[in-house]
Formats: C-alpha cells, structure tokens, sequence
C-alpha cells in the first residue's frame, strides 16, 4: 500500500490507503482533554481572566525576582525629605523618615514572593503527599489521614502565627515554616478527591494488569492527572497566605529585617490623612498580587477543567 | 412505494456550524430530506455525520453559541421551526413534534416520581387540566407503552426503573399530545439486545396509535432494515443517498451505503476478513475538499472530479437518490477499497 | 482486597469439560462477589462459572450487560480477586496470588479493554503507554523504542507518532494503541472485553480484521466478550452465553448459533435486528420482565423468572450445565429443546 501523500499527508494510518485526518471529536464541548503546556498557555490567554491574573502575577514576579536592579534606592536608606508626595524623584513619595516608598513596594513584593513561593512549595509537597497515599491507599489510612488534616483545617492560622511569632520572634524563616504547616488541608482534600476518581478509572486498570506497582501507578498514571486541579487551588490558597503575611505584617509581627508591604501599611496608619500615597501604594501592590493569583486560579481551573 | 403527500416534515438545506477553539466545525453542511405522514424514516450514519445535530437544530435545542444554524429551513406542516420565536417554538415543541433521545438513564430528573413527569409533560401543553386528570392521563399513556402496572409504578422514582422502562415512559411523555412527528435519536442504543426489541415494538405500537410520522436516527443498520420504511445516510454533514430501505440494502448506489453494508459481519464470510472501509471519519474542521467521501472511496480510482466538485444527490431510480458522480459503476466494482491488512514487517 | 465476603455454597453445579489437559486459561467454578454493606447480601456479579481457553483458540463470551462478563474478565486477569473458585494459568493457580508473583503470568496473559479513551492515560504520550508494560518489567532497557516502533506497525499506525497524545488520535486508532499495549509483552491469550463496543461500524471492521489477524499471525488465544453476536461468531470458534452471574450454553460457534438449546440463547438470537429488510417480521421471542436483582437471584434456574417454558421444577433445581438430552453440547436447562414452541413467539 502506499504512503499518503500530498495534502492527505496528515494521515495517521500509514498502511491504509486512506488520507483521513483525525476525526474530531465534533460536540464534544466541554470535554476534558489533555493539553500539553503550550496548549494550556494558549487557551489561558484567550479568557480575560486568563490574560489579567498571568499580566498581574506575572509583574509581582518579575519585581520581585528583579528588585536589586529596578528599584532606585535602598529602601531603608534616608534618601528625600520625609512625607513628600509623589514626585519625580520619588513616583510613590516618601515616608516619614524620607525613605523612598517606590523601592519599599519593589522590594516587598520580594518579600510577598519568597514567602508564598517556599509556602508554596510546602504546601504543595505536603498536600498532594498526604492527599494522594490517604486515597490510594484507602481504608484505616485514609481514615486516620483525614482526621489529622480535618485537625489542620480548623487551626486559627493567624492566631497561631501570632502565637508562635509572640514565643518564638519574628522572622521570615519561622513565619514560613507556620504557613506552611497549616495551609496544607484543604490542598489535600483537593487533590484526594481527584485521585479518588482516578483510581477507578480504566487506564489505571490497565497499568495494574500490566502488572505496575502502586508506586509506579501514582507517580506515572495518578499525580500527572491530579496536579492540575491541585495546581489550580493552590493559587487560591497562596493568595490567602499572601493577605496573612501582609496582616502579620500590618500589626507589626513581620519580620523586621525585610520591607514587606504590611509593614508599609502599618506604617502609614498614622500618616491616613497627610500622607496618602503612604497607605495607597502597599494597598494597591497588596490588591494586584491577590486579585492576579485569584484570576489567574479561575482561569487555570477552567482551562484544565477537572480530570473527570 | 406510493407518492407521498405533501410532507409533514421538511428540511431543506439546512447548514449548521459549530464554533470552537480548534476552528469551526461544519457539522451539517447542506441536508435536505423530507418526512411523510405517518411513515417511519430512518436516518442513519455513524459518529460525526450530523444526523443528530440535524434534528437538534430543527428544534432549536442546540446552544447557540457555539452552534450557528447558518442556513436552511426546517418546515412543520407549512411553518418554518427556524424562523419561530423562541415562545413559539415551545409550543410546538412536544406538542406537533416530538423527540425521545438516547440515554435514558439521565434524561429523567430523578427527584420526581416518574408518574408526575408524564403528567407534567401531560399539562405542557394543556395548562387547562386539573392535576388529577393529568395524572390520570399520564398513566393511561403508561400503560399504552406496555409498563405494566402502570398506576402503581407511577409512583415510583426513575432510579427503581430499569432502562427499558425509562425509555418506555420517555416515550410516553413523548406522544402525550399526538405529536405528528415522533423523533427518536438512538433510542435503543444504550439498551441490550433483548430490551432494544421490546422498545421498538414500543414504537411500533405507538406510531399505530398516534399515526405520528417516526425519524429513527441510529448507527445500527439491524434496527433500520427492522423499522424504517426509507431511509437516508449521511455522511459528514450530507445527505449522501436516499430511497426506501429495501431498495438501499438491496442496491445501494453510494460507495458509502455499499461499505457499511459490506463490513457487517456475515455468515458466508466466516474465517475471511470483513471488507472494511479503510480510514475514519473526517475532521469537520478541516473536511476534505469536494465528495467528504473520497479519502476513503473505492469507486474513486484517483479520478480528480471526487477531490474538485461536491456531488449532488441525483435521482438513480424510483424514489432513490444518490449523492455520487460515479453512482452507476458501483454495481460493478467490487464494494470497497480492498479489506486492509496489517502492516508489512 | 479486604471486605470479601466468606462464602458458603453448594458443590458445583457445572460439570467442568473433560480435555482441559494444556488448557491455557481455566476457571473452576469461579465467583465474584461484592459486599454491599453489613446485613445486605452480596452481589453475585460472577456465580459459579467454569471454562478453558486452550491455546491459539478463540472463545467467545456473550451476554447482556449485568451479566457478569466484565467482572470474569477482571477476575481471569487478576485485577479483581475471586471469591471462590479457582484461576488457573497453565495449570498453576493464581486465584491469589500478590502482584509480584503475578509478573510472570501478566507477560503472558493480557488485557483489551472497551473504551479506547478511557483506557488510556490522557498525559502520556502513545510511545509510553505502550512502552508501560516494558518498562514495568524491566524490558525497555534493551531495544525499547524499537520494540514500540514494530508495535505500533503491528496494529496499523504510523511509528513516528509515538510522541502524539491520545486526544490526537481518533476512536480507531485510539483502541490500536490499546491493542499494541496488550502485545508488548507477546502474550500467549488475551481477554479483550468488548474490544470494538464503543467504536463506529465501520471501524470495527477494521478493528475485527486485525484481531483476527493478529490472533493467527501470533498464535495467541482469545477470550472475546462481546454483546454483538454477529461479530463474535465471525471471529470465535466457540461460544459461551452468560446470564447473571452464571454460563448457560457454551458449544462449538454453529452448535450455538445453528443449534441453541437454553431458552435464553434463543431468545438473544431471535432478538438481534437483523440487517435485511426482507426478514421483518419474523418470529421473535419476547422475553418477560427484566434483569433480576444479582444481589437476590431467582432460586433454582436464576432464567427462570423471564422464561417461556419455566416449570415448578426449575425453581427447586439449579440446572448444571451438561448435555442432557444428547443435542452436542452443554446447556444449563432441564428443559434444554432446540425447537421453540411458537406459542413463545411473536411477529416481530
């Protein structure tokens, strides 16, 4: 037989004398199918939420990641006369002690993303960890798994940070560590609930008749189809410890060798009236970054819908 | 076949296209056929060809966006469904024309006694009634698709009857009001064997009672030489060959036709490969130029005319059409492309 | 595996086939229960069912759905656990053993499953999912990527679109590659449970043609399940009809089909739409009620319920399956008649 040729050359049948393209599956609208990544940046950048959570999230990172190089001056130094208001030399004024706010907000947002990115990580280890062998394994561990994350679930975080922060000091190392160990849960259930699904699903059978371990079968079949969504919640989730962190540091429990937002904010309580840019500015970069990874969370979830 | 009377429904050139990330998928491209009273008209093809999507538009029940019913009309005893406002299309919508459709396992809500969905079905279209003589109704109908014990089983959930029965009360809800097109979308499909036979008698029966005009849509070539009295293929958003269903199956004059009949397996065929239609069904979104068909056509022999112009359906006996330019030369080719063989090593 | 249920039940009620001697596959007497909380019973989704595949053969198994046939599948491949009974592959038994033990035996005995999207996973490449099994059993290291290469030549796809994704391939073409992943290992006997279901008619010609060339070009036994019957007498030698958890008439393909003896088996025949216009109206058997509940099956003959010729006997006997009145083969009916009293019958 021969091979296709010509403008039928997208045949997949190389033995059928036929020139067929794939079939499309035509109204399957909403169907779940797997994307490789450049599909999925694609289809993001066609919703509005999509291209608006990745601009803004996007711009909190880059700050952060460049912040020795973008922002003018130190922010700690004393470089302009105190409480002046946006101007030329400095576009976001300064505080009471003539600090440059600009370079403050730069340099906060590294501090907002060294926080969320190791929670981040903490969170995500320990989540789809838990989340997965609670499930795969089903039964008394999974019972027992569960009461312990139901256990993390309930705790104040903010109240225990507080705690922890009053008996221990502050500093950015401790205040990661407690994030992370008490933002876990609900990533958990997430990701549980997933591979509950996925576990009866025929694929997952056909890898055990092929005779794979369970080990094999959660890392190969299992978690590739489960992080998704557990990626997509976790963006919620970090931008609920984003708004931690600055309230920690609003009320004074941040740490005080980095400039964090909420110790801008803090700062400029008692400046409300003579100094707005004070309270404007650290508000706003505070409002960006959450609303950036909220959207950029919908949008995720949407696009790569549920592994269902 | 006598000449019918004027058609009670007909859809003429209806074209409907779907728009999705991948492009715009040309779902029906161009169909037309026409339903007589009281006859049963099976349309078949298999996934992707349009046969759905055509009755669906009709009835305005797909979403638009992403559907788009470009072009066509679907005529209901003189009104055009396509041009109805949408408060208008409801009130024929199960009362002159009617659909029952595959799953009957999610098409019947489950927190309502089935009883109460025939009799809501019963009030659609006759707010008059009281609650009691709907119910009344409803089971009367129950009992005219052959549920037994109709008056108690009414009073069941959907989840306690077997799926069978749940097609059997669709039908019911269905023909309520006499609709003078019942329209059937794979109704047995998801049924075994043994059930698929009792509800198809089912259909029988009704369309006994009711006079309704039925259009069977299905895949399975069993059930059409069974039930319908035409029938008309599609293939990939067209019509590509009409006529009554013993002149199809005896004669057919699409290479299409002809490949679907041959590749069902038959006993004089035992130990020797099925002759099988190479290749799959076309990308809507991308469908070959000219005959959609000729990718994967036998008759064709490299001839340029399949790949330049699209075939029109041309009369190639009584009250049979065909929509291929070679249609006359296929009683004398083998019926398709050689049965493909796995490959060479 | 924990929840199963301890069973107490009669001796077997089915005669197991004499010449099992080299029998590849065999099931003694095989159940699978599931528990359906305390207090409840089980349900008996697979009751007592025994057959051989011997090698290079081809059996089919039909049945409507409930039946039971999915379950056995499972069951003969060991990804379900029987309940009693015995599985036996090659003569050793491997009714429970762990995974470990069962490497050898999945090299060789292998699994087709129905739906071709759901049976491969949406984030491997096509390349991996058929490299899987090689790679579980440590033979990828030594000529992997060719060893897919030929796989995938084997069952009719391009090789160099191993790095594609299932979403990219259609229906067909998807069940390939699921075919491909049964054979990496060169099994001896393959379980394909209904194989070309979910695919469009004219595919499964396709799909039936390279089943059916693949089993001779290889040498390898079939347990075919299916519902459609006209394609599993096209390609089986010998059939087996099930019925709620249990077999009822197993026999050589025209025994069955030209021969039927059990009640159900005729009634599954003559119910089949039959594409040929001219045969409208003849006589069906329609059968009454239906699929009783496999957590409380009918006492006696489990047919019995929706059966035109149930006596008061059948309810009090549960009927083996042997050759009662000499017709050839097994039947599991006391009544077993391969004529069927018009009475039973209706125009269609």
């Amino acid at each position: 037989m021969s091979a296709p040729t010509g403008p039928d050359a997208t045949s997949l049948d190389r033995d059928v004398d036929a020139s067929a393209g794939t079939e499309l599956p035509a109204v399957r609208l909403g169907a779940a199918v797997a994307t490789s990544r450049r599909r999925i940046v694609r289809r993001l950048l066609r919703r509005p939420a999509g291209v608006v959570g990745i601009a803004l999230t996007g711009a909190v990172v880059a700050v952060g990641l460049l912040a020795p190089v973008l922002a003018p001056f130190d922010p700690f130094a004393v470089v302009g006369p105190s409480l002046s208001p946006p101007s030329g030399a400095h576009p976001m004024g300064t505080d009471a002690l003539g600090r440059d706010l600009l370079s403050g907000v730069i340099f906060g947002a590294r501090t907002s993303l060294v926080v969320v990115g190791l929670v981040g990580v903490l969170v995500l280890v320990i989540g789809v960890a838990i989340g997965t062998i609670s499930s795969y394994l089903g039964g008394w561990t999974d019972d027992l798994l569960m009461r312990m994350t139901e256990l993390f679930q309930v705790l104040p975080r903010f109240f225990l940070a507080i705690v922890v922060i009053a008996f221990f000091g502050a500093g950015l190392g401790l205040l990661v560590l407690v994030l992370g160990l008490t933002s876990w849960a609900l990533l958990a259930r997430v990701v549980r609930s997933e591979v509950l699904s996925l576990k009866e699903r025929e694929f997952v059978e056909a890898a055990r008749a092929s005779g794979a371990s369970g080990a094999r079968i959660v890392v190969q079949d299992i978690l590739p189809n489960a992080l998704p969504a557990g990626l997509a919640f976790l963006g919620l989730i970090l931008a609920q410890v984003l708004l931690i962190e600055a309230s920690l540091g609003f009320i004074g429990l941040g740490d005080p060798n980095v400039v964090s937002w909420g110790y801008l904010a803090s700062q400029a309580q008692r400046f409300l009236r003579v100094a707005w840019w004070m309270s404007v500015f650290p508000g706003l970069a505070i409002a960006v970054a959450v609303l950036g990874l909220n959207l950029l969370s919908d949008a995720l979830t949407d696009v790569l819908g549920s592994s269902r | 076949m006598s000449e019918r009377n004027d058609p009670v429904l007909s859809i003429r050139d209806l074209v409907v296209r779907f728009d999705v990330p991948e492009g715009t998928v040309h779902a029906v491209e161009g169909v037309s056929y026409d339903v007589g009273p009281g006859e049963t008209l099976g349309v078949v093809g298999e996934s992707g060809c349009g046969k759905s999507v055509t009755v669906m538009a009709a009835l305005g029940l797909l979403p638009c966006p992403p559907a788009r019913v470009v072009g066509g009309e679907a005529v209901l005893e003189g009104r055009d469904l396509l041009r109805l406002s949408p408060r208008e299309l409801r009130s024929v919508r199960g009362k002159e024309i009617a659909m029952v459709f595959q799953d009957p396992m999610t098409s019947l809500h489950p927190a309502y006694t089935v009883g109460d969905q025939v009799a809501e079905a019963v009030r659609a279209h006759d707010a008059g009634r009281s609650g009691q003589a709907a119910w009344g109704r409803a089971v009367e109908l129950l009992e005219l698709v052959g549920v037994p014990d109709a008056g108690a089983r009414a009073r069941t959930y959907p989840h306690q009857w077997s799926g069978g029965m749940r097609q059997r009360a669709m039908i019911a809800m269905a023909i309520a009001h006499r609709p003078k097109v019942l329209i059937a979308d794979e109704p047995t499909t998801a049924l075994d064997v043994t059930v698929q036979a009792q509800v198809l008698d089912v259909l029988r029966q009704v369309q006994q009672e009711t006079s309704s005009a039925i259009v069977l849509i299905t895949h399975d070539l069993g059930v059409i030489a069974e039930m319908a009295d035409r029938v008309v293929v599609m293939y990939a958003g067209r019509v590509v060959e009409t006529g009554d269903t013993t002149a199809i199956f005896r004669t057919p004059h699409h290479p299409y036709t002809a490949g679907l009949l041959a590749c069902l397996p038959r006993l004089e065929l035992e130990g020797q490969p099925l002759p099988a239609i190479p290749g799959a069904p076309p990308n809507l979104v991308d469908p070959p130029a000219g005959c959609a068909f000729h990718p994967r056509c036998g008759l064709r022999q490299g001839r340029a005319r399949c790949v330049v112009e699209v075939p029109a359906l041309a009369d190639v006996g009584e009250g049979h059409r065909a929509a291929c330019h070679f249609s006359e030369e296929l009683a004398k080719t083998p019926l398709a492309a050689p049965p493909e063989t796995a490959a060479r090593r | 595996m924990s929840g199963y249920v301890r069973l107490r039940r009669p001796a077997p009620a089915t005669e197991v086939s004499p010449s099992e001697d080299g029998a590849l596959l065999r099931a003694e007497d095989v159940a699978t229960w599931f528990p359906t909380g305390r207090g409840r019973p089980p349900i008996r989704a697979v009751d007592g069912v025994s057959l051989s595949l011997r090698p290079g053969e081809a059996l089919g198994l039909v049945g409507e759905s409930g039946c039971g046939k999915t379950t056995l599948a499972r069951t003969l491949v060991r990804l379900l656990e029987p309940t009693a009974g015995r599985v036996l592959f090659k003569g050793e038994d491997i009714s429970h053993h762990r995974r470990r033990r069962l490497a050898p035996v999945r090299r060789q005995l292998q699994i087709v499953f129905q739906d071709p999207f759901a049976s491969l996973n949406p984030r491997m490449t096509a390349g991996d999912i058929v490299a899987q099994p090689l790679r579980v059993h440590r033979q990828y290291r030594h000529g992997g990527p060719a060893r897919v290469a030929q796989l995938f030549e084997l069952v009719g796809l391009d090789p160099s679109h191993t790095r594609r994704f299932p979403h990219e391939f259609s229906g067909g073409q998807r069940q390939r590659i699921g075919i491909a992943r049964a054979l990496a290992l060169s099994p001896k006997a393959l379980i394909l449970d209904e194989p070309v279901s979910s695919l469009d008619v004219s595919i499964r010609a396709q799909i039936v043609n390279l089943l059916d060339h693949l089993r001779k070009e290889l040498g390898m036994a079939y347990l075919f399940i299916a519902h459609d019957l006209s394609i599993v007498r096209h390609v089986c030698e010998r059939i087996a009809v099930m019925y709620l958890g249990k077999i009822v008439e197993i026999g050589d393909r025209d025994a069955i089909y030209g021969n039927p003896t059990h009640p159900y088996t005729q009634s599954l025949l003559s119910a089949i739409p039959v594409p040929d216009p001219t045969r409208r109206g003849r006589n069906r058997i329609i059968l009454r009620g239906g699929l009783p509940d496999p957590a409380r099956p009918p006492s006696g003959c489990n047919f019995r319920a929706r059966c035109f010729k149930a006596q008061e006997r059948c309810a009090e006997d549960e009927p083996a399956l042997v050759d009662r009145f000499g017709h050839g083969h097994p039947s599991a009916c006391l009544y077993a008649d391969p004529a069927v009293p018009a009475a039973s019958t209706e125009p269609a």
